[in-house]
This record gives C-alpha cells, structure tokens and sequence, in this order.
C-alpha cells in the first residue's frame, strides 16, 4: 500500500483514527496523508434580516457583512485544524511512522475528501462527528455519505480501539465483499490477524458451495454459516468472538439500493463498537 | 458521482431561511411584477404569470441557487414598441422565440464571452438599470398624477421602507409600506390610483396557450429583432447577477446551466402568458440578504407570489400606485452603484467613460444590450491604445557606420504598426541593418505585414537585413502569415529560420 489518508476533525475520534492509520502504515509501509477539511458555517444562513429593504450601496453592505462573518469564524477553525493536525503529527511520530504529510483545505468535507483520495488507497474517517451538538454537518454526519460517494475501503473508526488480533468479515457474495475477501487474503495488514468469515441467511444449501470458495482463498479462516437476518446474527456474532475489526463489503448491488436508508450495512456500521473497513 | 450531494445542497441545505427568504422575495416581487408590467404596458397579469413561471422553471433548470429571475425592468423596458404597434400575442411570440435563442446560445457557451466585459461596462450597466427603473416612475409622479397625496404617498411608503428595519427586520418593509398605504388610502378614501386600473390581474394559475400570431415569415421579421435583443439583455443581467450572487455565497455557479436554464424558463413563459424575463439584481440581493441561497427559495418566491396573488387579488387591486411607485425607488436606489460615483475622481479616466458611455448609450436607446456593446468596444479600444504604449525601439549604429541594430520591445499589433514603421530610418545609408525582436511579439496579421514592409523597404535600399530572436507566438504569426519567405529572402537569419520551423 503506498498511501493511507486519514480525515481528522475536532471530534474525540481523530486520536483513534490516528491509532489506527499508525497500525495499518506500520504493517504496510504506506505513507499516511492527514487531512482536515475547514468547512465553513453558511454565513449566509446565519443572518436575521428579513426586512428585504435595499438601499444605498446594498450590495457591497451585504458582502462586506458576509465576508466579516465568515472571517471570524473561519479564522478560528484555521487555527484549532493546525493544532489537530500538529497532534496527530506528533501521535504518529510517536509510533515511528515518518512518511506523513499534512494536508488543510477549505471546502466541503465529502469533496475534499473524494479529490484526496484519489492517491490514497485507503481512507479513515471517526464515526462520528465532534460533539452531539456540532455532529450535524459535520464529519460523523458524512460518513455514511463518504462511504457511498467514495471508491476506496474506507475505514470507519470506532473510539479507543484495540490492537487488531481478530477480525471479522461479514459476507454476502456480493462483488464487494469478495473485494473484502482479497484483502483479507492479500493485505500485509492483515497478516497474522485471526480471522473469521461469516454469511447469513437462509438457503444453506446453495451457499455451501460460495463458502468453500471462499475458504479456499482464506485457508486459515474459520469459514461457516449463520441462519438469521444479517443485521440481527452478525453483531452478536462478532461479539461472541470479540472481534477488533469488522470487515464487509458496502451496500447492495443495485444503484437504487445505494440511495435506501437503513440499509444492512448501515445498521451493521451503527451497531459496530469497533472499526469497520467497509469495501466498495 | 455527487448527485446526491449537490442536489441536497442545492435544495434541502437551509430549508427554514429559504422558505422564509423565498416568501420575502415573494412579497417583494408582487409589486415589482405589477410595476414592469406597467412599464411594458401590459396587463398586471401578464408579469405575475412571467414571474411565477420564470422563477419556478429556473429554480429547477438553472445555474445559479439562491438566484432569482422574474419579469424585469431591462426586458420591460425593451418591449414597450412590440406591445404597442402589434399585440401582446406578439410579445407571447417573442418571449418564446427569445428563450429558443437563449438556450441556442447556451449550447454555443456564449456565457464564455462575459469575460470580456469588463468591470466598468458591468457597473455602467447597473446604473443604467437602476436610472431606466427609475425613469419608468416618472410617468405615475408627473402629469396628471402628480398631486400631493401621490408624493405624499410615496415619500411616506419610502419612509417606511428604510426605517421600519430599525422596528424589526423579522418581517419585509416594502409589505409594511404597501399595507400603510393601501389602508390609508382606503380609510380616507385618498383619490389616487390603484394596482385595479392598470389593467386585469390573475384570477386563475396560468394556462397553456398558443400565441395567436400567424406562423409566417413576416411574424418573424417582427419579432425576432426583439427576440434577439430580449435574449441578449437577459442574459447579460442573468450572469451578471449570478457572478453578484457567487461573490455574495462565496460560492461557484454553472453559467452555461444557467444560460441555458433562462432559455428554457422563457420558452415556456410565452406559451403560459408571460412577458419575458431574466435573474433580477436587487431581488437576488433580497433573497441573500433575507439568508437565502438554494433553489428552494427560488421556487418557494414563485410558487407562493402566485398563491398571494390569485388568492388575495381583491387586496391588491387595491394597492394604491404610490406604493408601489415606492418600492420601485427602493429596488432602483438598491440597483445603483453609489460607489461608482465615489469612484469617479479616483479611477482611470478611461474606466469612468467606459462607464458612463454604457449608461449614456442605455438611457438614450432604451436597450441595455447597446450599451454594453458601446462599453465593451470603447474598452477594447482603452486597452489597445494602453498595450500600444508597451512598445518601444531603440538602435544603435556601429562604429564603422555600416550597420545599425535596432533592438524592439513589447507588443506589436494592429494599433501599434505605425509607431512600428515610424521607428526604422530607412534614409539612412547602410551596409546591413540586424532587427533584434527576442522581447518583442508580433500578435497579427497587421504586425507581419508591417514587419514585411519594413523588410521590403530596407531590400530595395540595398541593404541586408537580418532578423534576430523571433518568439514562438511570433513565429508561428510570422511562418503563417509573413510573405518574406526565408529561404528566398537572404535577410532573415539561420536562427529565426529554426524557430520558425518549429
């Protein structure tokens, strides 16, 4: 893997998603990109005046007006990034990882973060955004959208996470879950993590013959079958096994269940107490 | 990929400030509508139908959210002629065949083309608007309507609009003024005139219709000069306001879209009933003010300007025309650019003509779309005569008196060849001349021919000349056009022959 980025906000998941980014790059040898996204609150929005009166020079009033809003605000989330990403410097150079680069942009956070990962191979994001009170609009907000709109496994961290020494995957033939498979098989990271492959569902029979393929190209996982519905079986499962890391593919197959709400995998990811790699 | 993004940025991003926005724009479009109508001498109807239809069809279809379009004061005011020598049928016909020419001109991007109107031009056009707008109050406050209670009336609405904010700016002042007014004028039973006499306001939602017109050549040589102008002042305003509105928001804006988008809206326009229209500067500054900037508001402004009007239309034939004439004032004093004024001392003498021959031109012809053609020529020209400046000769003549070496500087184009000329002495008597062009650059056919001639000339004095350092925007000028070939002409040196071939 050459580059990881890890998209860091003021939430008190950007220290664990560091954590993780130092794991995955000390096993991979990738190069960690951080990136904090300055999102502007809409200065527009945050006006009270609807008296719809203009008057001598309204235009320029109203833009210098916005554009003092907007200076203020803006100013200080600068600033509180810079700290953000000094810390997370300093965390990952702590574990002696060296390749980091530092990345501050302005925008929003879904498209910063699909034209960053462009070089990245894998993204991380916290699972949820800074406090329950700014969440809205914010980075926890955005991870179900960065997980639709993004072509890379994205890794969605969960607070204070553990070592990875067991792993599960949740499968369900789909494409992507076979690119979960390949990972798990391929991935230096994952090498040496004990891992456990599961499918639900109903038809046993039929997808007897799926499981053997699958435990061919994962010989050293434990490969079986759950009969129950996905997201009430697998949680429980992975419990049971206590799992540091769930992996599974994104979303169902069809372009029109992209769009469901409360799909599989989001539940899945909402119930998760550990990162998930989500693949697409 | 980020469809769903944008279109819930678009949309749903700020639903409360835009729904509030939308029915502040709303409000403040039901007079300005009537007013243009009056302006076009059209029935009140046929600028509510526009408005509501424009707005609506270009919150969906258009570039620029948070922009709002409706019937406006720079179409109104071009449209006066066609209503009156042929119908308003023709004016259904021209508003339909203005938005086939503007969505025409959207797929050829002619919003590219902006870029070269300049600053000046753009603020010469605002004050032309702002002073035809302004102009157009002239007939309500003179003549036989010009007594006391009407200038009462509109000083008092005046009054209220800039003062009333100071009160609260939770609710539109220009609706407070209007309701002052209307109920004053009601409980005294003042005599002025009322939104009622002006002619037939909305009843219904508008309707489908072909424009009763017959389909010949003729109907078209009526319309489409007027159809073309509309199309033009349209859009000029249209990307001129979202270029306003992409300052306001800080945010960008798709131009073709939105080129294309009025076109669609005004085709459409004509079929419903509608004069046409295009994105309004002062109701944009409204609507970002009152925290607006989706295209919901757009479409809540129109959707809900045709719920107020069809359900409240007895209320508004009887809002008196003072009213009205006031908040026209407002959105005219909101238009103009006072800064420019202030500017006037202090810029360059060339970007103040620019100006106020825009504004000059517009007010004289009544046609935004002359003006700003006079000001982006007159600009051009300001900007040739600056760049003619950056070019310069020097020479230098050898010690034995033989040759000369003329070294030139900066650019060389058509309003530059004379000086060009003018820079070589051909008098003089001389074994070889070496032109060094390496910091100059020929950019036409007129620098080529001048470089030819200058050539020529020297030839048939006898004299060889050699030309050093042609760059590669000359080169390419020079191989393509230059009628000195190198390989007849000894003149023209090894070097400048490779770079001329590259």
């Amino acid at each position: 893997m050459n580059k990881i980025l890890a998209c860091l906000d003021a939430s008190d998941y950007a220290p664990s998603v560091v954590d993780m980014a130092s794991w995955i790059a000390s096993r991979s040898g990738a190069s960690v990109e951080l990136l904090h996204v300055v999102q502007r609150d809409d200065a527009v929005a945050a006006r009270h005046d609807l008296s719809g009166a203009v008057g001598l020079g309204a235009k320029s009033k109203l833009l210098e007006e916005l554009a003092a809003l907007d200076e203020q605000r803006t100013r200080l989330q600068r600033e509180q990034g810079q700290e953000i990403l000094r810390e997370a410097g300093l965390r990952l150079a702590e574990s002696g990882i060296d390749e980091v680069t530092s990345t501050h942009r302005h925008g929003g956070v879904l498209e910063t973060i699909i034209e960053r990962e462009a070089e990245a191979e894998l993204v991380l994001i916290g699972k949820r955004g800074e406090s329950s009170e700014y969440a809205k609009g914010h980075l926890g907000s955005q991870v179900e959208r960065v997980i639709r709109e993004s072509d890379r496994p994205v890794l969605v961290v969960h607070r204070e996470p553990r070592e990875v020494k067991r792993a599960f995957l949740c499968f369900d033939d789909g494409d992507t879950a076979w690119r979960a498979v390949d990972f798990a098989a391929n991935s230096p990271v994952m090498k040496g993590v004990e891992l456990t492959v599961a499918m639900s569902g109903h038809k046993k029979a039929a997808n007897q013959g799926v499981l053997e393929r699958v435990q061919e190209r994962l010989p050293n996982a434990t490969v079986r079958h759950i009969e129950g519905v996905p997201d009430s079986v697998l949680p429980p499962a992975w419990q049971a096994i206590e799992t540091d890391l769930v992996l599974m593919g994104a979303y169902g197959h069809s372009p029109l269940r992209r769009w469901i709400i409360g799909s599989t995998t989001t539940m899945l990811l909402r119930t998760a107490k550990v990162p998930v790699l989500v693949f697409r | 990929m980020l469809s769903s993004t944008s279109l819930k940025r678009d949309w749903l991003s700020n639903p409360r400030q835009d729904l509030l926005a939308g029915l502040v724009v709303a409000l403040a479009l039901i007079p300005e509508a009537i007013g243009f109508s009056i302006i076009a001498g059209v029935d009140p109807r046929v600028g509510l139908y526009a408005s509501f239809t424009i707005a609506v069809l270009t919150s969906v279809f258009g570039g620029r959210p948070g922009m709002i379009s409706a019937a406006t004061a720079a179409i109104a005011v071009l449209i006066g002629p066609l209503v009156r020598d042929h119908g308003l049928e023709y004016l259904f016909a021209a508003t339909i065949l203005m938005g086939i020419v503007q969505f025409a001109a959207g797929l050829l991007r002619i919003d590219r083309v902006m870029q070269f109107v300049s600053r000046s031009v753009v603020t010469g056009f605002v004050n032309a608007l702002a002073i035809l707008i302004f102009m157009a109050q002239l007939p309500e406050l003179t003549g036989d309507s010009a007594t006391l209670e009407t200038y009462g009336l509109v000083a008092l609405g005046l009054a209220v609009i800039y003062l009333f904010p100071r009160v609260t700016k939770s609710i539109p002042s220009p609706l407070v003024a209007i309701l002052t007014c209307t109920a004053i004028t009601l409980a005294i039973d003042l005599p002025v005139r009322r939104v009622g006499d002006m002619g037939a306001l909305p009843d219904a939602l508008p309707f489908f219709a072909l424009p009763k017109v017959p389909l010949t050549l003729e109907t078209l040589e009526i319309i489409l000069p007027y159809s073309v102008t509309m199309a033009a002042v349209g859009l000029i305003e249209s990307l001129l306001t979202a270029q306003i509105v992409d300052d306001l928001t800080d945010t960008p804006s798709d131009k073709g879209r939105e080129t294309r988008g009025q076109g669609i809206a005004n085709f459409v326009t004509g079929f419903f009933g509608g004069m046409g229209g295009c994105a309004m500067i002062g109701q944009s500054v409204i609507n970002v003010k009152s925290g607006g900037h989706t295209r919901l508001s757009s479409l809540v402004a129109g959707s809900c300007l045709m719920l107020l009007v069809t359900s409240l239309g007895f209320f508004v034939a009887r809002i008196p025309m003072p009213a009205l004439v006031a908040v026209m004032v407002m959105v005219s004093i909101g238009t103009f650019s006072w800064a420019s004024i202030k500017n006037l001392r202090t810029h360059p003498w060339q970007s103040s003509t620019v100006m106020a021959t825009t504004v000059v031109v517009v007010v004289a012809t009544h046609d935004l779309a002359q003006g700003v053609l006079a000001g982006v020529l007159l600009s051009g020209v300001f900007f040739a005569s600056k760049v003619r400046s950056r070019f310069q000769v020097t020479s230098e003549l050898s010690a034995d008196g033989q040759e000369r070496h003329y070294v030139l500087r900066g650019e060389v184009f058509y309003a530059s060849v004379d000086r060009f000329v003018e820079a070589f002495d051909f008098r003089e008597v001389l074994e070889t001349v070496t032109i060094d062009v390496d910091r100059a650059h020929f950019w036409d056919l007129s620098a080529v021919h001048a470089l030819d001639r200058v050539l020529t000339k020297f030839r048939r004095e006898g004299t060889t000349v050699t030309v050093i350092g042609v760059s590669e925007v000359s080169a390419n000028m020079i191989e393509r056009f230059g009628t000195v070939n190198p390989d007849e002409n000894d003149g023209i040196d090894s070097e400048s022959t490779q770079l001329a071939h590259h």
